[in-house]
């Protein structure tokens, strides 16, 4: 086996330019495997991660004929406790749930504010402040100024709505509302912070204020139209969610609010899974198509040494142990080109993904601000994707040496050593 | 003082002729005058209550109005709303909030929406001008609505008018000359809004619609019921009351 081994490796030298093609074009092919793959895992990632910040956290808590009626952000489907003992008191329940590390409260409803004679739409957010900055990445995004404060009367808003309305920190906003009691109404805050994420739902529609100050104007004392629970991590909720469930079977019989896990409440991310699995087969296509250069080389090689094939038979190797050889061969070119791909496209990703890729910005303009992506992706860089793309390499490059190295195996001793 | 004695005999003298069955046909342009003059006045004060049916939820909002030429401000004072001003003056609204530091224009598709959650328009509030100067009118009928009977004439806006309502078709009481009854189109033909007079009191000379029930035809469930419980007309107004700085 050893000598197969030994010949194997001797051939690949005996050409150099036609085996570095081989492997250039092997390298190649899981270099692009390695970013790209990096790519759509880092844009999955911040998706999944922008997904649960802002919207759904790991288990989200709402009434269901909220949720129908999500888009209306209607204030009559409040949280409020299972017998309407208040928020508070039921995140202190949930919290006494095993795996539930915080359970953040959003109170979401609709405002506006009027520049000149035009009406600028907004998102308002009563918030926790503290759960905010330690569950979300809003601290970051917080260009200039501060978060807002307990108790303050003080907004955040988007640099877009800021823009719009021609305001800075630090001046006042009038904001208009509807309470849960259909009272119109308006009321001043204090600008303390701006917001610039690149996220088009916190830079154009977001505004952020303070729970209390939002359960004050809107007449919903403990009250929150949300909850969202957190667990350790988000990839192993399952657990957790049906504890939720249990625990809520238990203290609402009669199902008024509805316990969502983060994939639920996301189509789009459920759609990217399965996307996820469309891509491996193109990387797999990827590499076969990089395989063809090595399939071509292969066969010539074959053409080239059907002498020399013939006589090893001749002198008692089997046909069996041709195939080996070729495969061997196949097999090293594969495994030195995957090298060479990964680590250049290891430090490729590395770089991008700290550099990003800062893609055509416009393209996001016509997008809802539902769907959560920036205009920056950062492709991830993990080991877990070098492995599987060296192996990816490796494994489809000596199937695919499988075809050349048959048709060595199949040659007649007799008949090859004619071709003499 | 002269002329108001002088409007109060016009009007014994037409209810007598009423009564005596000597009525003579009218044209649709004079039915509608009528109704104007009566619902028109140079000023005007109330005390009225709002009652938004929204479902099985309920609220109701109490204010105060004050109107003059085609000025008019509403103070809330209920509990939840008090403090809450509407100020309609030179065909602008302007808002004032207790929680708010400033004086607030309400423009464009907030002018469309409901008020305080009503099924009454902030457009329907401000509107003004007289039925006759806004709509050509026509006679379609007569009808008899709850034992009463009615002129049924139907009002198409006048060209170059703005109107939240292309087409009305009203129910007029033949002998009080008031609203019975109105349907509100769009210019597709769709019926938007349906108005019915519940009660009609008569105030000093004139017959006034003091409960009425609107209905939002293009929402389910919902209505809103105004009460007029008190109402004085023509009676001096202070001045500056319509001003942006009476609001704060």
């Amino acid at each position: 086996m050893k000598f197969l081994w030994n010949i194997a490796s001797k051939n690949l030298f005996r050409n150099k330019l036609r085996s570095s093609v081989s492997i250039a074009a092997i390298a190649l092919s899981v270099c692009l495997v390695v970013i790209v793959r990096g790519f759509i895992l880092g844009m999955l990632d911040s998706m999944v991660a922008l997904h649960i910040q802002y919207n759904s956290g790991h288990i989200k808590i709402v009434d269901k004929e909220y949720r129908q009626k999500e888009r209306l952000l209607s204030l009559n489907y409040p949280v409020d406790g299972f017998e309407g003992e208040g928020a508070e008191e039921m995140t202190s329940e949930l919290e006494k749930i095993a795996g539930i590390n915080r359970v953040v409260e959003r109170l979401k409803f609709g405002a506006a504010a009027s520049k000149d004679d035009k009406l600028i739409g907004m998102l308002g957010w009563g918030v926790n402040p503290e759960d905010e900055l330690a569950f979300t990445n809003i601290e970051r995004e917080i260009v200039e100024g501060r978060m807002v404060q307990k108790g303050n009367r003080e907004i955040v808003l988007g640099t877009g709505i800021l823009d719009k309305m021609d305001l800075n920190v630090g001046e006042k906003i009038t904001i208009f509302y509807t309470t849960s009691f259909g009272s119109f109404k308006g009321s001043t805050f204090k600008i303390v912070g701006r917001v610039k994420s690149d996220l088009k739902l916190l830079d154009d529609h977001v505004i952020y204020l303070p729970l209390d100050q939002a359960q004050r104007i809107l007449d919903m004392p403990n009250q929150v139209t949300e909850m969202l629970l957190l667990t350790p991590d988000y990839n192993k909720i399952k657990p957790m969610l049906s504890d939720v469930r249990s625990f809520f079977a238990e203290n609402d019989p009669e199902g008024r609010y509805e316990v969502l896990g983060w994939e639920e409440t996301n189509s789009l991310i459920g759609m990217f899974r399965i996307a996820e699995h469309i891509y491996n087969l193109i990387y797999i296509m990827l590499v076969l198509l990089a395989s063809f250069v090595v399939i071509n080389t292969m066969l010539m090689i074959v053409k080239e040494r059907t002498k020399e094939i013939g006589m090893m038979c001749a002198l008692g190797l089997k046909s069996r142990d041709v195939l080996n050889m070729f495969l061997m061969e196949g097999f090293s070119m594969g495994i030195v080109g995957s090298f060479i791909g990964v680590i250049l496209g290891g430090i490729g990703t590395k770089i991008l993904s700290i550099v990003g890729i800062d893609y055509y910005t416009d393209a996001l303009n016509g997008v809802s601000a539902e769907i959560m992506m920036k205009n920056v992706f950062y492709p991830v860089f993990t080991f877990e994707n070098l492995i599987f793309s060296f192996i990816l390499g490796v494994v489809v490059t000596t199937i695919a040496c499988i075809i050349p190295a048959r048709r060595a195996a199949r040659l007649e001793p007799t008949e090859a050593l004619r071709s003499m | 003082m002269k002329s108001k004695r002088k409007l109060v005999m016009v009007l014994s003298v037409m209810m007598l002729l009423m009564m005596s069955g000597l009525t003579y046909a009218m044209t649709a342009e004079e039915i509608i005058k009528k109704v104007d003059d009566f619902q028109y006045s140079d000023s005007v004060q109330m005390e009225a209550d709002m009652i938004i049916v929204n479902g099985n939820r309920k609220m109701t909002k109490s204010m105060t109005v004050i109107g003059e030429g085609s000025s008019s401000l509403v103070e809330f004072t209920n509990t939840r709303d008090r403090g809450t001003k509407f100020l309609k003056i030179d065909g602008e609204l302007w808002m004032f909030f207790p929680d708010a530091e400033e004086v607030v224009k309400i423009s464009g598709h907030m002018l469309e929406q409901g008020m305080m959650g009503s099924d009454i328009s902030y457009q329907d509030a401000m509107e003004t001008e007289k039925m006759s100067d806004l709509y050509e009118w026509t006679i379609l009928r007569e009808e008899e609505i709850d034992g009463r009977l009615c002129y049924v004439i139907k009002g198409v806006v006048k060209e170059g008018k703005k109107v939240s309502y292309y087409r009305r078709i009203s129910w007029i009481d033949k002998e009080r000359f008031v609203f019975l009854r109105e349907e509100l189109y769009a210019q597709s033909g769709r019926l938007l809004k349906l108005v019915e007079a519940k009660k009609v009191e008569q105030i000093a000379e004139r017959w006034y619609t003091t409960h009425m029930v609107m209905e939002n035809k293009l929402k389910k469930n919902t209505y809103t019921e105004f009460i007029i419980h008190s109402i004085e007309f023509n009676l001096e107004i202070p001045e500056g009351t319509f001003s942006l700085q009476n609001l704060q």
